[in-house]
């Protein structure tokens, strides 16, 4: 259990020095299985993917983990995919569906249609419609993880799941891939004193549940989708916020030496006009060197990098971050269309529109040329002079108007000490 | 400690600051023209040969379907096709070709005639381009370095594509002609580089001329090629004075500082003084002011200005600085629906769907200025109003070529402009160049202002078409961009090279002069923006900015005639022995004093200049 007082994480990250006590348990439970098989293609063999239109074998040599991926070689005379179908149980109409795959791509040709993955449902009244899918980038990027979630147009008999590569150039390779939806039921059970919210976040959708509660207990069972990892956030009187990640290894933030997370799940979902506030106390172990904080960004949309805006307004005791604070990206950078972009604006920071986080490829304009790694979404700030002993506060806004439904995907929101 | 602490800042600083054994020699060139051999090849293409490095300029234009094209062995989409030394002669579908080619001291020009021969309005898009298997080591469009393999650019101002070929050198397309300027369109994709209009139509019967220059040169650097493109057009003439905002405000107007107001009406002849010194303003320009009751557009300026209120300013203005040049806000296209007047119809900027366009803003909304319209009169009456009544020495035409809207969808049509389908080539829709269609119109207010001796400072660029370029060179008018985005500044390069300050990140005088600095990456010059910023304490590098008649410019620095202004370290000469004084800038814009080191080189004095970040040095000839 993750309690956000900083003493607390430094002598166990999974056990709570606090008074409050969090139980969390899932019919069906969690983790969910992934409907793929072999999906990670770590079986020595391709089975049950079916390589279709040639072209495609495991490779040893680039993959995202694991010791194989699959690689599609580009052919402008050819329409290679990959495919695998498979039967479906416990996905109902407006059930959500979610996928999750890397993929990395060198050579393709800038001018045709990039790699894509397509799903066709069989429902149980027959029909058989191809499911809505996000698009892939059409530069060359190295290992990339892109999700995407859906609403069940029907009861799902069966999917058959595709990565395609079709009449390009150069190499294609997916990796992980990994399909689950349906609902689960998320019981939640909490003790402690004066108890006064809660705040349930899904490591992959955002928050499901957000309530001010009272008195020394709280108890409750909820409708969620039956993929990703549940953080159970509650705060007590004292601003005191204690943390449960369920199940515990699935999708969780980053941790490890001097890097505390500020959240247990790898990602806060910032809706407009919806601020997070979070209190954290800083450790012991802080004084007398540089405090960082680190995150990734990106407003989410179903295709990749496609401009930028300044939408992230991120506060530490009340004080706004600024260019000062600003480690990476770097406040002012070239773009690939020969602008220059500056970071820190009086809206906040600029976050690119994007499906995923990745170093962009200079054929892409709005690459970053001057960043080294070309890739915006990663932030380091500096808020040495920020943060004072004790509790202290960040506050997270995506400043974008409600009427633009845009959300800002912060993902593994941590504390750094160098 | 301290002495560990020294040795570690001087360790520091050592390691930014280039030895002066590193230092560059920086000196303008020193210009002859090139020997250029040029020719149309068989198959219509224009070769252009310098040195070893030769250049084929292959051209596509569109049919319906498909292309013709010119390349370097065979033509393909004509019916009749001829080539007799510098002339080619050419037929197709219902138009008619005819091409020349003119060397210059540093450019081949190419002009080809289209005549449309047959009934109907001819859809004719015309695209040249140099075509490359390899990657360039660095190609530019409209100024802009595009790092990808495709890019497009759209300025009618730095009309150009330049090309860096991995062997070596370089070559820069520059459209010349007004049509071709307000249409212009670069592009990079396939391995194809080049500029294009791919909004020309050619009435039955007429004759279209398009012409562009070909720069081959033996240097592969950006600015060598803008440079050569800017003796060509004529632009470098001399640039008299610096500019800044100066309106009559009422007391209590706030700044960005609290507990500073704007500099106005109430404050003495000595504040404001003082105040254009410091910003070194030789020119200022008063707007309507909302405090005062004043709207600053179209009619609904006519009912509300108060001229009084500016002739007495104008007359502490004057006192204060009896050189000064007075300047008022104008703009020609836009009208306040609230307080504005009706019979303007026949002027409205309409959208491709019927509306009435406007200032991202309805209650803006959009008219354009043709001979004979209502619209038009009123827009003459106030800048006589300006003249005569105001007793202004100068116009400020604020979104001079065009406003928000670039082009027209509605009656009167501009008779060459028109949206082409990308694929089958017809016309999808008529519409008129805002640029082109207004043109009349401004040629005829900026002859007037010339005749009347009053000057012209231009927002948004002078240069979008060859006969107002002209028309400034002939009067020494100039005009700037506005630099929200820094990277606009390529927009100056062709023209008078002046940036705007950046109203939305410039909040003092420091950030003011950072700016300053910062336009001298793009060897442009700076004028101030709104009165916002306050309060100005001391000039800084503007005050030695101007007058200036530029000779090149460079990443950095910019050399003129009368001073050479850098943020680099450099050994700097004007080209021969001249004498000069230096004025060093610390990061902060204050002037701080460093001896004038100078040495001779090739029998060329060379001051040297050694900055940190954010510093600058102006280096002014005696």
């Amino acid at each position: 259990m993750y309690k956000f007082a900083f003493a607390a994480f430094a002598a166990a990250l999974t056990v709570s020095a606090s008074a409050v006590e969090i139980n969390v348990s899932s019919t069906p439970a969690l983790p969910a299985a992934n409907l793929l098989k072999n999906g990670s293609f770590e079986d020595g063999k391709t089975t049950p993917w079916r390589l279709n239109g040639g072209n495609s074998a495991l490779d040893t040599e680039n993959k995202f983990s694991g010791s194989a991926a699959i690689k599609i070689t580009g052919d402008p005379a050819k329409r290679p995919n990959v495919a695998q179908s498979f039967p479906v149980s416990n996905i109902k109409a407006g059930d959500p569906l979610y996928v999750r795959f890397a993929a990395k791509n060198s050579g393709c040709d800038i001018d045709k249609k990039p790699a894509s993955i397509a799903w066709q449902a069989v429902l149980a009244n027959g029909k058989r419609p191809y499911l809505p899918t996000l698009s892939l980038p059409r530069e060359d990027y190295d290992w990339t993880t892109f999700e995407h979630v859906i609403k069940s147009p029907g009861d799902i008999k069966s999917l058959t799941f595709y990565f395609c590569y079709y009449n390009q150039e150069g190499s294609q390779f997916f990796d992980d891939a990994v399909i689950q939806g349906g609902t689960t039921d998320l019981k939640i059970d909490v003790k402690g004193n004066d108890l006064k919210n809660i705040k349930v976040r899904h490591s992959v959708t955002g928050t499901v549940l957000n309530e001010v509660i009272k008195g020394n207990a709280f108890s409750k069972t909820i409708k969620v989708p039956y993929f990703g990892s549940y953080a159970v956030e509650v705060t007590d009187s004292k601003g005191v916020r204690t943390s449960k990640l369920y199940p515990e290894n699935v999708d969780a933030n980053r941790s490890g030496e001097n890097i505390t997370p500020l959240v247990a799940c790898k990602r806060i979902n910032l809706v407009s006009a919806k601020p997070e506030s979070l209190t954290f106390e800083l450790p012991a172990a802080a004084k007398g060197k540089k405090v960082f904080l680190e995150f990734s960004a990106r407003c989410n949309q179903l295709n990749p990098v496609a401009g930028y805006t300044a939408m992230l307004k991120v506060s530490v005791n009340g004080k706004v971050c600024r260019a000062a604070e600003l480690v990476k990206p770097m406040n002012r950078s070239k773009t690939a269309s020969g602008g220059e972009m500056i970071f820190t604006r009086n809206n906040g920071y600029v976050v690119y529109y994007s499906n995923a986080c990745y170093g962009i490829s200079e054929d892409s304009t709005y690459c970053p040329v001057s960043l080294p790694d070309r890739n915006p979404f990663n932030f380091k700030l500096d808020v040495t002079k920020l943060v004072k002993e004790g509790m202290n506060t960040l506050k997270l806004e995506n400043v974008l108007p409600p009427r633009m439904k845009r959300e800002v995907y912060v993902d593994n929101l941590v504390l750094v000490t160098e | 400690m301290k002495s560990i602490l020294k040795l570690a800042l001087m360790a520091a600083v050592s390691a930014t600051v280039l030895s002066a054994a590193d230092l560059p020699y920086i000196a303008p060139e020193a210009v002859k023209p090139l020997k250029i051999q040029s020719k149309i090849t068989p198959g219509g293409a224009v070769e252009v040969k310098l040195g070893k490095s030769s250049y084929t300029v292959n051209a596509d234009f569109s049919l319906q379907p498909g292309w013709a094209k010119l390349k370097a062995d065979k033509a393909e989409g004509f019916t009749s096709f001829k080539v007799s030394g510098n002339k080619l002669t050419a037929a197709g579908k219902d138009f008619k070709l005819e091409r020349t080619i003119k060397n210059v001291a540093e450019a081949v020009v190419v002009t080809d005639r289209i005549t449309n021969t047959g009934k109907e309005d001819l859809p004719f898009m015309y695209r040249q381009y140099c075509q490359y298997k390899t990657k360039l080591k660095e190609y530019r469009l409209c100024g802009y370095r595009i790092y990808g393999r495709r890019g497009n650019g759209t300025s009618s101002i730095n009309c150009t594509a330049i090309m860096m070929p991995p062997a070596g050198g370089s070559v820069g397309l520059l459209a010349l002609n007004d049509v071709f300027r307000v249409h212009f369109r670069s592009f990079a994709a396939k391995g194809l580089y080049g500029i294009g209009d791919d909004n020309l139509i050619i009435k039955p019967g007429v004759t279209q001329e398009m012409s562009f220059a070909i720069f081959p040169s033996a240097k592969s650097d950006y600015y060598s090629q803008v440079n050569a493109m800017r003796r060509f057009l004529g632009v470098n003439y001399e640039l008299a004075r610096g500019f800044a905002f100066l309106s009559p405000n009422p007391p209590n107007v706030r700044t960005f500082t609290p507990g500073v107001d704007r500099i106005g009406k109430h404050d003495s002849v000595e504040t404001i003084r003082q105040w254009l010194n410091n910003k070194s303003a030789g020119m200022a320009s008063a707007g309507a002011v909302k405090q005062n009751g004043e709207l600053s557009h179209g009619s609904a300026w006519v009912k509300t200005a108060k001229p009084d209120i500016h002739k007495e300013f104008y007359q502490k203005v004057r006192a204060a600085k009896p050189d000064i040049m007075v300047l008022h806000y104008y703009h020609s296209y836009i009208d306040v629906k609230s307080h504005m007047d009706s019979g303007f119809d026949d002027a409205k900027t309409l959208k491709p769907n019927g509306e009435q366009a406007d200032y991202r803003n309805p209650a803006l909304p959009l008219f354009f200025t043709v001979e004979g319209s209502k619209w038009s009169q009123m827009q003459e009456g106030r800048l006589e109003r300006l003249r005569t009544e105001f007793g202004v020495d100068g116009i400020f035409w604020d979104e001079f070529p065009q406003s928000a809207s670039k082009y027209h969808f509605g009656e009167p049509w501009d008779g060459v402009s028109g949206d082409i389908h990308p694929r089958t080539h017809k016309i999808t829709k008529r519409k008129s160049s805002i640029a082109l269609m207004t043109l009349p119109w401004r040629k005829r207010m900026v002859e007037n202002f010339a005749k009347n001796k009053l000057f012209l400072v231009a927002n948004g660029g002078g240069g979008h078409t060859r006969t107002m370029t002209e028309l400034f060179i002939k009067n020494k008018y100039t005009a700037f961009m506005e630099t929200g985005g820094i990277a606009n500044l390529h927009n100056t390069h062709l023209f008078t090279p002046i940036g705007l300050g950046d109203h939305l990140t410039e909040r003092s005088e420091v950030d003011c002069y950072r700016n300053q600095v910062r336009h001298l990456d793009y060897g442009s010059l700076y004028y101030y923006y709104h009165q916002q910023v306050e309060p100005f304490t001391r000039p800084t590098l503007a005050q030695y900015m101007y007058p200036i008649t530029p000779v090149e410019l460079h990443e950095g620095y910019i050399i003129g005639k009368e001073r050479i202004l850098t943020n680099r370290s450099g050994y700097y000469s004007f080209g021969g022995n001249e004498k000069a004084e230096l004025h060093f800038f610390d990061a902060n814009g204050k002037e701080v004093k460093r001896p004038a080191e100078k040495v001779v080189k090739n029998n060329k004095t060379y001051y040297k200049v050694v900055l940190a970040e954010n510093e600058s040095c102006a280096i002014v000839k005696k």
